[in-house]
Formats: C-alpha cells, sequence, structure tokens
C-alpha cells in the first residue's frame, strides 16, 4: 500500500519531466518554443486521465493479486485435504466454542438491558447497619419519591409477588400479580401500547381498582384484543379496571402476569417498618449515580432524625440495575470467557504447528517460487492468504457449532443466569467470530509465513526440499508443543479447580436430607380461608389424609422451603436481655411451619420439643430456633424458657418462649454457612408441603393431589418437585459453569494431545534416515523409543512446569467461584500434572512405535 | 504488415503496449521519454503511441514485478527514473512473444487463406 502512494506522488514529477524532455526534442528540431510546448502536451495526451488511469492500475493489481492468492490458496487447500480437514475442524472447535460463549457474554454482560435509557436506570437497596440489600418501606420510599430531584422518574415494585384468582374462561387460573407504584413502568420507559400506565391517582385508594396486563396473559386469555382497555375481570372475586396493556414482558424484572398499583392509602401501606418495596429510578439526564446517591443520604439522614425509631441508621444505597442484574455471574463468565479463550490459542498452536509442517514438505515450491522472483512480501502473503482461508472456513463452521452450542447452553441454562432467553448468535457475535477468525488466521499463519519465507534461497535448493534437518526448524516445534501444554495446564486446573469445588458442594452437608422427599405448594387464595383457625384445619387435615391414603412417613408444611429462593426474616430482641437502645433490633430468618415438618425434612431436633398441634390452636406463643442462632445469639447460655420478641407484621411484638433446639441447615445456597432461624407454629396462606416417602417420591403425587382435591374441589395443585430437584437446580449455575469449564478443558486436552501427537509423528517422519541409520548402525528398538518418547515427555515437562507457574498467578483470579477449594489446590494441580503426563506419554509412545518399525534398508533408501 | 508509404496509425490492441515496453527494455534500461520514442522509431512511427499512456502501462507492469525502477540522469543530466526488465518480465516477454507469435500467424491465416 504504501509503495503504491509513493509511486503516485511521484507519477506528477514524472510526467513534468517527460514532456519537458520532449518539448526539449521539438526545440532541437526547430521549433518555436511555444509551438514545441503545445506539441509535447498534445503528443503526451490528457495528463489527468493518465493519472487516473495509472491510479486505477495499482487498484486493479492490488486486487488481481488478492484473487489470485485465494485462488491458489483455495487450489493448495484442496490438494491436502486431510491437512485443510484437521486444520479446520480444530479452528472450527476453537472459534465455535468462543462464539457460542461470546453470544452469552454478549447477551448477559455486554448488551444493553431491554429498556430505554438502560444506562441510566438506578436499582435502590435498603441499607443498614446490617444489611445492604433489604428492600424498602412503603412510607420511606414515598418520601424519597417525593423529596429526591435527581430522577426524571422514580418507581418500585413489590419484592415479592402475590397470588390471584382470575375468573373467567372454563374455570379461574392462578395467576401471579406484582404491586407497583405510579413511575415505575416511566422510569423503565415503557409506554403501554394501549391504555395507560399508573398514575399517582391509581395509588389514592385502600384496595387497587386498576391493572395492567402483562403481555402473555393480553395475549393468552384475552387474544391480544385492544378493547380490552376499560373491561373489568374479577381477581379473587372482586372488580378490576384493565387500563393497560404492555407490548413486551420485563422478563428480566419480574416474572408476573398482571401488575396493580400500590394502594398507599391501605394500612399496611402506611409502615416504616416492613420493607418489601423495591425501587428502581431513571436519573435525570446529567446527573451522575453519586449526585444522586449523595442527595438520598441527606433525606435519609432527614427521615432518621424525623422517625428514629424505624428509620436510624437506615438509607438507600444506588446500584446501576444492569450491575444488579447480572453481576452475580459476571465473574464467572469472564472466567469462562478466559478458558475459552485459552483453547482458542491451544488450537492456533495446533494448527501453526501443522502449517510448519506443511511449509517444510512445501520447501521445494516454495524456493522454486522464490527463485523465480516472488518476492518475500509476495510470498509473505501468499502464505497468509491461506491461513486466513483456513482461519475463516473454520469460523464459518465454528458458527454452525456455536449455533448448536447457544442451543446446547440455552437448555443447560440455569435460571441464576439471567437474560438467557436473550441469547442467541446475532449479528454482532457473528461479528466477533469474523474478527476472531481473522485474528486467528494472522496469529497461527503468522509465524510459519515468516519463517518459510526467510528461507534462504542457496541453501533451500541445496537441500531439496526432504530429509535436511536444521535445529532450528525443530526448536519451532518444541517451542509451540511446549506452548500448547503450558495453554492447557492452565485451562486444566481452572476446569479442575471448578469440578472441585463442585464435587464437593454436591457433597455438602444440608442440615436435611433432600433424599425420598417430595414437595409442592398449596395456596388457600379463597376468602374463605382468611380465617387462621380455617387455614390450621386444612394442614391438619391434610397432613392426616396423605398419611392414611399413602402410607407416607412424615409430613409438614413450611412457609419457604429451603434452596427454593424463598426467604423471610424479621426483627426480635431477647425478653430477658433488655437492649440500651430499644431500636436496636436484631435480625434472623423465620418460617412458619405445621405438621411434622422437622420430621419430613430429618432435620435433627437437639433439645425440648417439637412443635404439636395445640402449640397453632391454642395460638400458644412458642418459638424453636437453630443451633446457629444459638451460636450467635446464645453463647454459653441455655435459652430453653427464654422469650424472643418477634415483629411479626402487627404493630406489637409478639413475646414467644423457646421450647426446642433443631440442627442448622441451608437455605439459601448450597455454599453459604449455615443461618441463624426461627420457627413459628402457624399456616399461612401459601405453604410449601413436603411428604418423606420410603421409595421413590414421584410414586406419592397421586395421592398428594387427591388429599387436596378431597378437602377442597377448588384447590388447584401446583406442580410437584423431588427435594433433590430443588437442591439440584439451586445449583444449577455452579453446574452450568464446573460443566462449561470441564468441556472445555476436555477441548484443550484433545487438542494438545494431537498437538504432541502430531509433531512427534512430523519429527518421526523426519528422523526416518537418521533412525535408520542409528539401527544400521546396531541401535536396539527400545532405544528408538526412548529417544522418541523422550523428547514428547520433555516438552511436556517444560510445559507443565510453565503451566503451573502461570496458573498459580491466574488461578487467584477465580476465588470468588471456587467453593471450600483454594486456587492453588495441590491436589488438582497433582491431577492435572498426571493427566497431562499420562496423556503426553501416550501421545509420542504411538509415533514413536512408528519410529521403531522403521526397516534401515527402506529408510535409507528412502533418500 | 504496413508499410511506409501508407502511413497508417494504428491503435494498439489491449496488452500490446505492455508487449513493446517489455520488448524495449529488453535491449537495457530506459526511462519513460525513451521508451516512447523507442516504441515510435522502431514500428517507423507507424504505432503512435499517445505517451501518456505509457505510463499506466509502466506501473502495471511494476506492480506485476515485470520491470522495476531506478533513479538515474537523463542523457541531458536530469533526474530520470530508469526502467529494467525483471527476470520475470524476461520470462513473461517470452511466453507472451510466443503467444502474440501464435495469434499473429493465426490471424493471417484466416485473412489471406491463399498465401
Amino acid at each position: 500500500m504504501w509503495r503504491r502512494k509513493r509511486m503516485m506522488e511521484e507519477l506528477d514529477a514524472d510526467i513534468r519531466e517527460h514532456i519537458e524532455t520532449e518539448t526539449q526534442d521539438n526545440l532541437e528540431r526547430g521549433m518555436a518554443p511555444e509551438d514545441a510546448r503545445h506539441a509535447a502536451m498534445r503528443k503526451f495526451g490528457n495528463v489527468t486521465r493518465v493519472k487516473e488511469d495509472t491510479r486505477e492500475v495499482w487498484t486493479i493489481v492490488w486486487f488481481e493479486h488478492l484473487i489470485e492468492d485465494i485462488r491458489f490458496g483455495l487450489r493448495m487447500l484442496r490438494k491436502n485435504p486431510g491437512f485443510t480437514i484437521v486444520a479446520v475442524l480444530t479452528l472450527a472447535l476453537g472459534i465455535g466454542a468462543n462464539t457460542a460463549l461470546f453470544s452469552v457474554v454478549n447477551a448477559v454482560l455486554l448488551r444493553p438491558l431491554p429498556f430505554e435509557n438502560s444506562s441510566r436506570l438506578v436499582w435502590s437497596w435498603g441499607n443498614c447497619s446490617l444489611c445492604d440489600q433489604a428492600a424498602v418501606s412503603p412510607s420511606d420510599f414515598t418520601d424519597y419519591r417525593a423529596q429526591s430531584h435527581s430522577f426524571e422518574h422514580y418507581g418500585a415494585m413489590a419484592g415479592e409477588n402475590s397470588l390471584f384468582n382470575l375468573a373467567g374462561g372454563d374455570k379461574p387460573i392462578q395467576i401471579e400479580g406484582s404491586m407497583v407504584t405510579a413511575g415505575f413502568f416511566d422510569a423503565l420507559g415503557i409506554q403501554p401500547p394501549y391504555g395507560r400506565a399508573f398514575e399517582l391517582s391509581d395509588e389514592k385508594t385502600t384496595d387497587p381498582q386498576v391493572v395492567i396486563l402483562s403481555h402473555h396473559l393480553w395475549q393468552n386469555r384475552f387474544a391480544g384484543d385492544p378493547n380490552v382497555i376499560g373491561k373489568s375481570i374479577t381477581l379473587d372475586d372482586k372488580t378490576r379496571t384493565v387500563v393497560g396493556v404492555l407490548a413486551n414482558d420485563v422478563s428480566v424484572l419480574s416474572r408476573a402476569d398482571l401488575w396493580f398499583p400500590a394502594p398507599f392509602q391501605n394500612q399496611g401501606m402506611q409502615s416504616r417498618r416492613s420493607h418489601f418495596l423495591r425501587p428502581v429510578g431513571l436519573l435525570r439526564r446529567g446527573v451522575t449515580i453519586s449526585q444522586a446517591q449523595a442527595e438520598l443520604d441527606t433525606i435519609a439522614a432527614r427521615l432518621g432524625r424525623e422517625y428514629p425509631v424505624t428509620n436510624a441508621g437506615w438509607g438507600l444505597r444506588l446500584e446501576p440495575l444492569q450491575s444488579v442484574l447480572v453481576g452475580s455471574v459476571r465473574r464467572a463468565l469472564l472466567v469462562l470467557l478466559a478458558a475459552v479463550g485459552l483453547v482458542l490459542l491451544i488450537a492456533c498452536a495446533n494448527v501453526a504447528s501443522l502449517l510448519l509442517s506443511r511449509n517444510t514438505v512445501r520447501r521445494r515450491e516454495i524456493v522454486i517460487r522464490t527463485a523465480i522472483g516472488a518476492g518475500r512480501s509476495r510470498l509473505l502473503r501468499q502464505l497468509l492468504t491461506e491461513s486466513l482461508l483456513l482461519a475463516l472456513a473454520g469460523g464459518a463452521a465454528g458458527v454452525f457449532l456455536a449455533y448448536a452450542g447457544v442451543q446446547f447452553l440455552k437448555g443447560l441454562g440455569p435460571q441464576s443466569l439471567p437474560r438467557l432467553d436473550e441469547v442467541n448468535v446475532s449479528g454482532a457475535v457473528l461479528a466477533f467470530t469474523f474478527v476472531t477468525a481473522i485474528f486467528t488466521g494472522i496469529l497461527f499463519g503468522l509465524g510459519p509465513a515468516l519463517k518459510a519465507s526467510r528461507r534462504d534461497l542457496v541453501q533451500g535448493l541445496r537441500e531439496g526440499g526432504a530429509a535436511g534437518d536444521s535445529r532450528s526448524k525443530h526448536r519451532a516445534h518444541g517451542a509451540l508443543v511446549v506452548a500448547e501444554v503450558a495453554l492447557s495446564v492452565v485451562v486444566l486446573i481452572a476446569s479442575g479447580l471448578l469440578l472441585n469445588s463442585f464435587w464437593r458442594l454436591m457433597r455438602v452437608h444440608l442440615g436435611f436430607d433432600p433424599a425420598n422427599l417430595l414437595t409442592t405448594e398449596v395456596s388457600l387464595i379463597s376468602p374463605r380461608y382468611d380465617d387462621d383457625r380455617r387455614r390450621e384445619l386444612f394442614f391438619h387435615e391434610l397432613q392426616d389424609r396423605i398419611q392414611s391414603a399413602s402410607g407416607a412417613g412424615s409430613i409438614g408444611f413450611v412457609s419457604e422451603l429451603p434452596l427454593s429462593g424463598e426467604a423471610d426474616d424479621t426483627f426480635f430482641t431477647i425478653a430477658e436481655r433488655p437492649l440500651a437502645n430499644p431500636n436496636d433490633n436484631r435480625d434472623a430468618d423465620v418460617r412458619v411451619i405445621a405438621g411434622d415438618y422437622f420430621g419430613a425434612m430429618r432435620i435433627p431436633l437437639l433439645a425440648g420439643r417439637a412443635f404439636e398441634r395445640q402449640d397453632s390452636l391454642e395460638s400458644r406463643k412458642v418459638v424453636i430456633v437453630n443451633e446457629p442462632f444459638l451460636k450467635k445469639f446464645f453463647p454459653n447460655e441455655n435459652p430453653m424458657g427464654k422469650h424472643l420478641k418477634i415483629f411479626e407484621g402487627k404493630p406489637e411484638f409478639v413475646a414467644r418462649e423457646i421450647v426446642g433446639i433443631v440442627g442448622g441447615n441451608k437455605h439459601f445456597a448450597l455454599q453459604e454457612s449455615l443461618r441463624p432461624a426461627m420457627f413459628t407454629p402457624g399456616s399461612f396462606m401459601r405453604m410449601n408441603v413436603v411428604v418423606r416417602s420410603a421409595g421413590d417420591p414421584a410414586m406419592l403425587t397421586t395421592a398428594v393431589r387427591q388429599a387436596i382435591r378431597t378437602i377442597d374441589p377448588d384447590e388447584a395443585t401446583s406442580a410437584f418437585r423431588t427435594m433433590g430437584d430443588v437442591v439440584s437446580t439451586s445449583a444449577a449455575g455452579d453446574r452450568f459453569n464446573a460443566l462449561l469449564l470441564g468441556a472445555f478443558g476436555g477441548i484443550a486436552l484433545l487438542l494438545t494431545a494431537a498437538g504432541i501427537f502430531g509433531v512427534l509423528s512430523y519429527l518421526v517422519t523426519q528422523r526416518t534416515r537418521e533412525i535408520g541409520l542409528r539401527m544400521a548402525l546396531g541401535a536396539q528398538r527400545p532405544a528408538v523409543v526412548r529417544v522418541i518418547v523422550g523428547q514428547g515427555v520433555r516438552f511436556a515437562l517444560l510445559g507443565l512446569c510453565i503451566g503451573v507457574v502461570a496458573a498459580v498467578v491466574v488461578t487467584r483470579w477465580m476465588s470468588s467461584v471456587l467453593f471450600e477449594v483454594k486456587p492453588t489446590d495441590p491436589l488438582t494441580f497433582a491431577a492435572v500434572a498426571m493427566v497431562l503426563g499420562t496423556v503426553a506419554f501416550l501421545a509420542s509412545y504411538l509415533p514413536a512405535r512408528r519410529a521403531m518399525r522403521v526397516d534401515p534398508m527402506v529408510a535409507l533408501r528412502y533418500e | 504488415m504496413s508499410t511506409k508509404e501508407e502511413r497508417e496509425r494504428i491503435e494498439l490492441l489491449q496488452g500490446t503496449l505492455d508487449l513493446l515496453i517489455l520488448r524495449t527494455l529488453l535491449l537495457g534500461p530506459a526511462h519513460g521519454h525513451a521508451i516512447a520514442k523507442a516504441i515510435e522509431f522502431k514500428s517507423d512511427d507507424v504505432l503512435q503511441v499517445e505517451q501518456g499512456s505509457l505510463y499506466p502501462a509502466l506501473h502495471r507492469l511494476i506492480k506485476r514485478a515485470w520491470i522495476s525502477v531506478e533513479e538515474g540522469t537523463s542523457e541531458n543530466n536530469r533526474r530520470a527514473k530508469y526502467y529494467r526488465l525483471t527476470a520475470k518480465g524476461r520470462r513473461q516477454l517470452e511466453l507472451e512473444t510466443r503467444k502474440w507469435d501464435k495469434l499473429a500467424g493465426a490471424i493471417a491465416r484466416i485473412l489471406r487463406p491463399a498465401e
């Protein structure tokens, strides 16, 4: 390119010179100076057109060369189908894995959220001395909304959805409704295509009168009819008016079927103590998140002075919505991306060593091309064109692999990975693949091409293209194998660590026994269950019926099932230990249980007693706490008979006597330490049923469903799950990471084995004459095998050392995704070294066996 | 072919100019103006090259590495570019000349079947 520029710059001078010379000639022929110049100009022709034509020459020739190179490259690739297929497949594997993973990273981390102005969307966490991800109380929310000026819109949604019976059609269906405030949809930039969003006037009520339908409910239940606006629907026997429908669902935030406005005049919405709203705001243009944070801090301080009992020490913490939704998976995805990048490097090393070997075979061709005047840059371009063709073919094949891979990942997809439904092989992903392919082609092609084109002409001709054996050539092959082993060690150690960590996670002590445990949900949403006692009786009867019908083991009910994602916590104080500051409440998990919950879960009773039916029926004020609770709040003290004053949503705290102590259990996640928890007797409207079975828990589903129907035919039953499923779903994210990184480790190992095998096979071929000579001179076959295997193992050992050092540096980065495994876990390191050593040995042994079979006579004659 | 007396001027066939330049340079390196003069003179002025069209052709040959450029001075002591035939160009000339002979022969046989 630069040459073309220089040539064009000099063209002007050349033309001037030419015309000058012609004019001079004409003058010498005796023309008048004026005529001489004219004649010269005429003879030269149109100067501008000459320049244009010349410029065109350069462009055309450049293209001609490119096409020539491509055509020649394709011919060369067709001529060596074995080489081409192996190289393309290797690259397809590397590029495909990268493309698949990048499409996940792109959808989850890179692509903006599917909201207008998503970069200005911020989430507000409730913040106190003991918490930093709490919800916000309704009265606090309205104060923040009224007093802050940093937001264009500030709205909130309830942290949890409510269940409703939607009448109409053949029979009522159960749907989830989400309570949101005015400003919520405006902040997200959602305009209902028909009807309107909620307004402040919708909030001025004790009972919400209007609803907005989600897109899927509108489509499925109302056939997408725009005339649904203004119509009435019946929710739990109450009439509501549809004021809007959504054009898209906001599935990243909520899976609600419909939305209703927060009724701020309701008694339950006047609280500063119960925190259940999740505010989201759209920052005004030009307002930074820290400016907004400063303003909220000021308001929080004011509220703290005004309402010290409830608000002292409380505030809001702003975080970009994007980071809230995907922050937790960021590190894991980046680890995966790094690993898959290393896999691509290994693939590159493989193809580079294939190219090195092939260029040696092609040496005669290259030498001849040089001899007949192909310049080095021209040769380099030719070889690079071939590499790029390979890389692009690999990239194209990789896209197909990635497409299949993405389907696989989505099938595998854990719910903990947000935005998974948005993952696809998009234009951005294809652009990434294209750039990766080009980069890859240059990466693996440049080295071998430089080496081939540097070849000294005279020596090349003298060597004649066969057994010539320079040390530097072997050094390049050796370096590639070493690099490949080192890279693969890093990937394998990373995947080993993650698999090890996952293995431990699967064997972690849960505190309960998930085997042979069936679970389902019961929601008593009909108004006749508004009475506490009716609910108690329902669950008592359910326990008896399941017991007698199926001969199942223990049966229990719990408000929040462990590892299901449900959770609740509340304030309490210890009655016998009054605190200096009455507002200094303690906080712990709380669960409402009925039936024989501990028996069904096999959570051990360590002291005291479990609940009896009388506890709930007679409203005895009792509570059971678990061992972590004991350790945290009653160290070195007997808690039995002591009283906890627990905040249970009513204005007054309820004092309960501790009557039992049970073992702790995992509740949020397998990784967490056991959490302090309190259990109170009772029955909420929605309870989880847990049934212990003797055999396969799935056998009990009919009996349980039958039992529910017999008591209340109107009661819809939800899906049944085994507790084993619940546990494995809660580990789905970790399984996803472990499985993927394990797969990458497998690919890395496979490619490395192929790489070592390929290079050693090549070296054996190159050394056939030497081996034949040695054998002719009396070397024993085992000695020959030792030489070849020794070479392979030496490469592997060097790579192993480098890889282990690199891994120690790199895997520190993974500590946040590891569970009970140190990033330098010696066992994992040793196992990887063993596996790689074995693979390297085998990959060297096979070519060595071939060397052993070399017939000295044939080998020597071969020359 | 044509005779001097007819003074007919013939338009050059596509690519022919390249061939003529290569042939001219076979005798040794020359600068642009000299090449144009040589072609006119050798063809007894029958082939009237519009001198400007020489330059795209020269650049095409350079790009294909059939000729190379070097700096030098012309007869009247001016700075000038000398064009020199490369090994590759020499081979190309042979190839093209053979092709040309074949073509010319074939056309001649068609046009003058009696001879």
